[in-house]
């Protein structure tokens, strides 16, 4: 059974019961640029040390940020 | 060298941290890294700001090195970094922002940008107060993005805000200072408060006259990045700034809408008394 994701890379099909952590294995090139981004889901701050935990479920949206220059 | 070293600026707190330099830099579209690292170091800046972006939603969305220039800079300069909310239109937009720019950036403080107005990117009083209650109350120093507006300002301060950042003007406008009469009518009403011009300073006497008003720094970053020199127009700044805050300290002349003699002449010269 899976469920689908909206990311900035589009849907990602993930299985059920998929971490915050798993689906940014997918979605980013090194595993080292997870400490690089920030995660919301849904719009919510997932903290780096609950990415493991956090279950993700069917059309929730997941978003990474990063610090880019700004004024 | 180090801008603490290099200043002639009297030492002043924000928040809990003193700094010597009274230039808060903006890092966005210089022309290229070593542009920008340069007019840092003229800038004598102490503090940087940065923003926050979801760049995955852009193929190669890196930031060719702009922030490691950045985070460099602030090591050898001695800066701290101060990430804005950017783009937000609602307060929850800018608490969440918030959090993610503390875990990234390992700073507490944050610029709270909450827009209401697409056209003029003025804040949003109502979202704005809102979200520095909430943030102040998760533990951050907040540093809102605010108007002139008196009774926002009052209200962000019974938020919790220490630190003001009141409009000169429009961001990006580079018209300088609008109303005058308001920031000095913030600059009484809020001794005790750190207030901040940030926004709309195209020219370097812009930086001086909201000094000689009295507000304790100026943020900008356009006047710089889009200058013909920015590295060049960040020393123009940085010398702006210590001037008219030198100006300030040591007191400026009453005015007086009459003409006042300075040649202690005793009257005319061919006149006899």
């Amino acid at each position: 059974m899976t469920i689908t994701i909206q990311t900035d890379r589009g849907p990602l099909e993930l299985p059920h019961g998929s971490t915050v952590a798993q689906a940014l294995a997918i979605l980013l090139n090194e595993p080292s640029d997870t400490d690089a981004m920030a995660t919301a889901l849904n719009g919510q701050f997932v903290p780096r040390r609950e990415r493991e935990q956090v279950l993700l479920n069917e059309g929730d949206t997941l978003l990474c940020f990063a610090a880019i220059t700004g004024g | 060298m180090t801008a603490t070293a290099d200043t002639t600026n009297t030492p002043w707190q924000l928040g809990d941290v003193t700094l010597h330099s009274r230039f808060l830099l903006g890092t966005a579209q210089y022309p290229s890294p070593q542009v920008l690292q340069e007019a840092i170091e003229a800038s004598g800046a102490q503090v940087l700001t940065l923003g926050l972006k979801r760049t995955l939603a852009v193929p190669g969305g890196g930031d060719n090195g702009f922030v490691e220039i950045i985070r460099r800079c602030a090591q050898a300069q001695g800066a701290h970094l101060l990430p804005n909310t950017a783009g937000c239109r609602s307060a929850r937009e800018a608490i969440t922002l918030a959090h993610m720019a503390r875990e990234l950036l390992n700073t507490h403080w944050i610029k709270l940008e909450v827009v209401g107005d697409e056209q003029t990117l003025q804040p949003d009083p109502i979202e704005l107060i809102e979200a520095a209650r909430q943030l102040v109350s998760d533990g951050f120093e907040v540093l809102p993005y605010c108007t002139d507006d008196l009774v926002t300002c009052l209200r962000l301060v019974d938020a919790g805000c220490r630190v003001l950042m009141p409009w000169g003007a429009p961001i990006g406008s580079g018209l300088g200072l609008l109303n005058p009469w308001a920031l000095r009518t913030l600059r009484a009403r809020l001794p005790h408060t750190t207030l901040i011009v940030d926004a709309g300073l195209g020219a370097p006497s812009h930086a001086t006259a909201a000094m000689e008003l009295g507000m304790d720094a100026v943020l900008l970053n356009s006047a710089v990045s889009q200058s013909g020199d920015p590295v060049r127009m960040a020393r123009a700044f940085r010398h702006a700034i210590e001037g008219g805050r030198a100006g300030f300290e040591a007191g400026l002349m009453p005015t007086c809408d009459v003409a006042v003699a300075t040649t202690p002449v005793g009257g005319q010269p061919f006149v006899l008394i």
